[in-house]
């Protein structure tokens, strides 16, 4: 088991304990002792969701990155053991070869590794759909995590009120307005957005339905009326509450009845490559207010939140599909999508549908 | 025009520019200028000044900045502004070799530059406190000197009507709801101009004068980048570490960034000093071999 600290890999029989044979500092977990992970494995999941340390994410983001390991590591496991087996039965039978031997051999190992593959395919898509990693298990991880190691750089924490270090306020503020209003169903994925700038980059406002961040939101939210050409997207959970997002967006008097609002939330339909992630959830859902018929179903059962992306494609994604022409949108109003049929309402079943490359906007121009 | 082109006459440009300007648009600029000069022309305008003036859209990521700046931000007022150009600032540590990096020392003198202009009491209004900072840094040191010398390369006199100082001072008297209006920049030139100009012109939404760069850089450019920013070139110069530069040669754009040009940005202005170097430093302000075509 490899140290975080000094580099030194250590067997078993050579740790004392949970500590490293070579700083003598103490690890945070060992698989021998019923740890899910290794240190190592831990900051290879830290690094993943900062990007290399170079982006602020949330615990949430780590918790859904060790549930996606958890998810991969059945697979290897599955696929040495079978190779190992072809092999020894090869080198077994070797003494006896022949060219049809030989042949045969090939043609079997062809076979089993088709029925490896889909086997492998099977674990990662059929049998688990739901997270991994209980977050109970995931909470005492964690701060066991930070019992042992510093807590890692980037970490999105909320200032306590009374940190929060206050400007002078800016008179002329909220005589303007921003080019775009992105609105989330919870507070942490603001979160997330703005401590990765996202505001800044983009001219773009931030905020939760629910009223997150206090301070400025009613300051933000008039704002944004004084922008008749504003850009409204909502940007949330597939959960029921965050597929009706749009729809209130577009018909609450508090916020933009009678605009466009564009969808680029995830929806059940987004829930293909999230099996392993997706959280039990069993709230009976109905149809309407922005859920079809078809979605009623898996929206009863599962729920799949923002914070299953990693941070780097969540901004990326995001950032994609703000830059959509309309016109890819293919219609305004989409009655026959995976949207509930509101005139008001873009869905965007494509943006974070796959992963985002550098750059991907559209418009890459100015503001 | 292309990036052949710009390859074409990237040496002139240095040569002519006098200054490491780290802005691609430079390049256009020089080829707009030789177009202008074989056509006969002996004076242009250009529009330069009104996004300073009248609150473009210069002014809006500070103003996000600033509605959001007590949520997670530790960054000053100076670092936002530093911020937004999309340079180097905050990367000095993976761009600067530990040498350089001491001899420059930190941040502090380039804030130091800009609180005169972000924390003026006699400018009453933040968007007002954002374009001094604007007029004074990007306008005078920057936008100006580098219009005139690409005209001037071509003996073209440039002609900057809103820069007028007249017009300069009158745009402070106006209130900042006239100028960035909701989030219609330069309100009050809109205003003027609806008059003159059709609707959909006057109205339409912001299209800057993006420069495919990133395209130029990695493309028709990539030889002459190779050859200013290789591993070579970067241990001789001793400013920039190979690891950060090469990871732009090669096309690669960090996690949080989500516009791909600034990747091109950022190698052009890298790019640029280099060339400056060897023109004016290495070569003691001698012209270029390559420079040729350029009037004198």
């Amino acid at each position: 088991m490899k140290c975080v600290r000094c580099g030194v890999d250590s067997r078993k029989r050579e740790r004392s304990g949970k500590v490293c044979p070579g700083c003598h500092e103490e690890f945070a977990f060992d698989p021998n002792t019923g740890d899910l992970f290794n240190d190592a494995g831990f900051k290879a999941a830290v690094d993943a969701v900062s990007a290399q340390g170079s982006l602020r994410w949330g615990v949430e983001h780590l918790y859904y990155e060790l549930c996606r390991r958890k998810r991969r590591r059945l697979s290897p496991l599955s696929a040495l053991v079978v190779v190992l087996a072809l092999l020894a039965g090869a080198v077994a039978l070797a003494r006896h070869a022949s060219p049809l031997f030989w042949l045969a051999v090939i043609l079997l190992g062809g076979l089993a590794w088709m029925l490896v593959r889909e086997r492998v395919r099977g674990v990662a898509m059929g049998a688990r759909d739901e997270v991994a990693v209980p977050q109970a298990t995931f909470d005492r991880m964690w701060a066991r995590w930070l019992d042992v190691h510093e807590k890692p750089e980037g970490v999105i924490t909320r200032k306590a009120r009374e940190e929060t270090r206050r400007r002078p306020a800016e008179p002329d503020l909220p005589d303007y307005s921003f080019d775009r209003a992105v609105i989330c169903d919870r507070a942490r994925t603001v979160d997330l957005l703005i401590a990765n700038n996202f505001h800044f980059e983009n001219n773009c406002a931030v905020l939760a339905i629910g009223g997150y961040p206090q301070g400025p939101f009613e300051t933000v939210r008039a704002m944004l009326r004084k922008n008749p050409r504003l850009q409204v997207f909502a940007l949330h959970d597939a959960t029921t509450a965050g597929c009706r997002l749009a729809h209130r967006l577009a018909h609450e008097k508090d916020w933009f009845p009678g605009r466009l609002v564009t969808d680029v939330g995830l929806r059940p339909g987004h829930a293909g490559p999230f099996r392993g992630l997706l959280l039990p959830h069993v709230a009976p859902a109905a149809a309407g207010d922005g859920v079809t018929p078809d979605e009623v179903e898996w929206l009863s059962h599962h729920g799949l939140e923002l914070a299953a992306i990693r941070p780097e494609q969540v901004l990326k994604r995001l950032y994609r599909a703000i830059n959509r022409p309309l016109a890819a949108a293919g219609a305004i109003a989409d009655t026959s999508g995976s949207g509930g049929g509101d005139g008001d309402v873009d869905y965007d079943a494509s943006s974070f549908g796959s992963d985002a490359g550098d750059g991907e906007g559209a418009a890459d121009g100015f503001g | 025009m292309g990036g052949e082109d710009v390859a074409r006459v990237f040496w002139d440009v240095v040569w002519k520019l006098d200054l490491p300007f780290g802005d691609p648009v430079t390049a256009p600029q020089y080829l707009l200028g030789r177009a202008a000069s074989e056509d006969g022309l002996a004076a242009v305008f250009n529009g330069e000044g009104g996004d300073q003036l009248f609150g473009g859209w210069t002014s809006k990521p500070m103003i996000s900045a600033e509605i959001y700046a007590d949520l997670f931000g530790e960054d000053s007022r100076e670092e936002l502004y530093l911020r937004s150009y999309h340079r180097f600032y905050g990367r000095e540590e993976r761009l600067y070799t530990p040498e350089f990096r001491a001899q420059v020392g930190g941040p502090g003198q380039r804030r130091a530059l800009l609180r005169p202009y972000l924390e003026d009491p006699s400018a009453r209004t933040f968007l007002n406190r954002v374009r001094l900072a604007d007029i004074y840094l990007k306008g005078m040191q920057n936008i100006l000197p580098r219009a005139e010398r690409m005209s001037n390369a071509w003996g073209l006199d440039v002609r900057v009507p809103l820069f007028d100082r007249a017009l300069a001072e009158a745009s402070f008297r106006l209130p900042p709801r006239l100028k960035l209006h909701g989030a219609t920049e330069k309100y009050v030139l809109k205003l003027v101009l609806q008059k003159k100009l059709p609707r959909e012109i006057v109205w339409r939404r912001k299209f800057g004068m993006s420069v495919p760069i990133t395209d130029w850089a990695l493309g028709p450019l990539a030889p002459l980048v190779d050859d200013l920013l290789g591993a070579d070139s970067l241990r001789r110069r001793g400013l920039f570490q190979d690891g950060y530069v090469g990871q732009l040669r090669r096309g690669q754009n960090e996690a949080a960034e989500t516009r791909r040009r600034r990747l091109g940005e950022r190698l052009w202005t890298l790019a640029m000093l280099e060339a400056w170097l060897r023109v004016f430093v290495d070569g003691r302000g001698r012209a270029p071999a390559r420079a040729s075509g350029a009037a004198a």
